[in-house]
């Protein structure tokens, strides 16, 4: 099974990333986050940023660890392409992530844009893990 | 029970949905047979996402006044359908996030010029490369004008009111601009940091996806006392600008996606999709996200007034043309949410009123249009695609009964990104453009192919829809000479 695999919205674009665990479904989803806005091959692992959230719920806690990420390209004018997190906490106490991303300043000449996600929506977002295999789905706005 | 048996055809182009299940209202869909076959289809293979599952989730909310409406260029959104409308009682009602989206007062504003098509038809391919040049346009771009947080909130108070006080533009410009380009209750203290700080370097940006910076010619016009009173004559060159609030925006949708969930629980409502998280108009929470709303709606002012100066001084380099000549026909936006009066059931009655991918669409004699066109109503700018044409349309005392006065915004996508990345190829797209005779200018061919003309409904169906049931009226049609994209 591939990572990511892209799916049909009339509007706009999602995508279902698979991981062996809920940490590498997270870090695939911000690959495909990426993918979508730049080439991300050309992206160079030259600066680490360190990201920190939470949320009640594992659904909610992928929407702000791939809006976090997002806004760096307006806050830091930082791009990605590699990641790294850690995912604790449960349905009572709530979860956090705590990563890294490795990335560089964005080149236009050079990361050649795609489109622009626009937000991280909760339409069809999904997390489900079975068996050793951990499914994310988002749809983002474009 | 299906859809299907319970959706029944009033006249030609308007078909109600009765109100069944947890609906407070009817549905009520402006759409042609076509667009309504594709709908049902998708109800009936349980698509994941179905524009209208969304019609009927709108209906379902606390204070919904008449019945949740959708546009012949409806299709599935967030929360509401693209194209949905959701008018509000304002003492019983909610106000809602998913009725603005993430990109709030997206809209386009036109810009008249009193050339004609020949005059510049030796310059297209130097006014292409200056509009590209001068405008940034693109993912990851930023704009030249430079604020500091004080200006940066002054700007969100008063829109393109501030814009044009730092000398970018004219007073006429506000004066044709929904609003006047400065949306009332704006209060920068509720928008985040994080908004502001994603949207220092974004003014005056044309973004990418759908939005653009075209150069028209009115091939057509359709209603010659309209087209008299907005300006337009037959083969004038027109200019286009389709954007929205930019980062700002995108930053205020979704910080308030959060917000407003803690309170659809606190306030006890219970909403079939998380975008539809909603609060009381007169609660706290909908008034600080009303007032951020408006904050948003003020930067797509500013930043389609900003563009427009910067539009002014590449026509200027290539042409010599006064700033002034070019003229704003109208500024309106199509993401929006708004306290109106409305005539309901006899009854004059203040209503919060939500348009998704819809503009707002008067008719005549209504007091917020501007006065030199109060006898036709205002113009509705509807943005086709690149290859295609783009109407300008007037609002009509039927829709202002049947839509809470709404217009369509655009030809509404009919493949996904997917699709048409996967059936058109951005080089191919840029050449049979120029076949055509229309100058492409992009930073992305990957979004070329996305936006392909193909991957979009036919404009001629959706306008022509929404002629049938009374709704607008054509005004003029505008065909693509030059277009920019992001």
């Amino acid at each position: 099974m591939t990572p990511i695999e892209w799916l049909d919205h009339t509007a706009d674009m999602g995508f279902r990333a698979t991981g062996d665990s809920v940490e590498d479904a997270f870090c695939e989803a911000a690959r495909a986050l990426f993918s979508l806005m730049f080439a991300i091959e050309e992206i160079r692992p030259l600066v680490e940023h360190r990201i920190e959230v939470c949320a009640p719920s594992l659904s909610e806690l992928l929407v702000e660890w791939l809006s976090e990420l997002l806004a760096q390209k307006d806050l830091s004018r930082l791009v990605f392409s590699q990641f790294s997190v850690t995912i604790s906490g449960n349905a009572v106490s709530g979860f956090s992530a705590t990563g890294q991303a490795l990335g560089e300043v964005l080149d236009r000449q050079r990361h050649q844009p795609g489109t622009e996600i626009k937000g991280i929506s909760y339409l069809g977002l999904d997390v489900s893990c079975h068996d050793e295999l951990c499914v994310v789905q988002v749809i983002v706005d474009v | 029970m299906p859809v299907q048996d319970h959706l029944i055809a009033i006249h030609d182009g308007e078909w109600r949905m009765p109100q069944q299940g947890a609906m407070k209202v009817p549905g009520a869909i402006f759409a042609d047979q076509d667009t309504i076959d594709q709908l049902l289809l998708d109800e009936t293979n349980r698509v994941q996402w179905s524009a209208l599952r969304q019609v009927r989730n709108v209906a379902g909310l606390p204070g919904i006044v008449g019945a949740a409406i959708a546009l012949p260029d409806i299709h599935p959104g967030y929360g509401f359908p693209i194209g949905g409308i959701g008018a509000f009682d304002v003492e019983q009602g909610v106000v809602v996030v998913g009725g603005v989206g993430f990109d709030i007062n997206c809209g386009v504003r036109l810009l008249s010029t009193p050339l004609s098509r020949s005059e510049i038809e030796p310059s297209l391919q130097l006014l292409g490369e200056s509009l590209f040049r001068t405008v940034p346009a693109g993912l990851g771009a930023q704009g030249d004008l430079r604020l500091s947080v004080s200006e940066l909130n002054d700007l969100l108070r008063t829109g393109a009111e501030y814009v044009v006080s730092r000398g970018y533009g004219f007073a006429d410009d506000l004066e044709f601009t929904e609003e006047a380009g400065h949306m009332p209750n704006a209060d920068p203290e509720v928008v985040s940091d994080r908004a502001k700080h994603r949207q220092f370097r974004q003014v005056g940006t044309l973004g990418s996806g759908n939005h653009y910076l075209e150069i028209q010619v009115v091939e057509r016009i359709l209603d010659y006392e309209s087209a008299d009173a907005y300006g337009l004559f037959q083969d004038q060159i027109v200019l286009s600008i389709h954007t929205g609030s930019r980062a700002l925006g995108h930053q205020i949708g979704q910080d308030y996606l959060k917000e407003m969930a803690q309170a659809t629980e606190k306030y006890g409502f219970e909403v079939p999709e998380r975008e539809l998280v909603c609060a009381p108009i007169d609660s706290n929470e909908g008034q600080r996200y009303l007032a951020a709303v408006a904050c948003g709606a003020n930067c797509a002012f500013a930043n389609r007034q900003m563009i427009t100066h910067l539009v002014r001084g590449a026509m200027q380099d290539v042409l010599g043309i006064e700033p002034s000549e070019l003229r704003t026909v109208y500024d309106i936006g199509h993401n929006n949410v708004k306290f109106e009066t409305h005539c309901v059931d006899g009854v004059q009655r203040q209503l919060l009123v939500h348009r998704k991918g819809a503009t707002r669409a008067f008719g005549p004699d209504r007091d917020e249009s501007p006065i030199a066109y109060r006898a036709v109503g205002h113009p509705i700018i509807v943005g086709g695609t690149m290859g295609t044409a783009s109407y300008v349309l007037r609002g009509t005392e039927a829709g202002m009964a049947k839509t809470f006065g709404s217009g369509i915004h655009g030809a509404g996508r009919a493949l996904s990104r997917k699709k048409a990345a996967k059936k058109f190829w951005g080089e191919t797209v840029v050449s049979d453009l120029l076949s055509q005779g229309i100058h492409l200018w992009t930073h992305s061919l990957r979004g070329v192919a996305e936006e392909a003309p193909g991957a979009y409904k036919d404009i001629e169906s959706v306008v022509r829809a929404s002629t049938a049931s009374g709704i607008t009226l054509p005004v003029a049609k505008m065909r693509p000479l030059v277009v920019i994209k992001g």
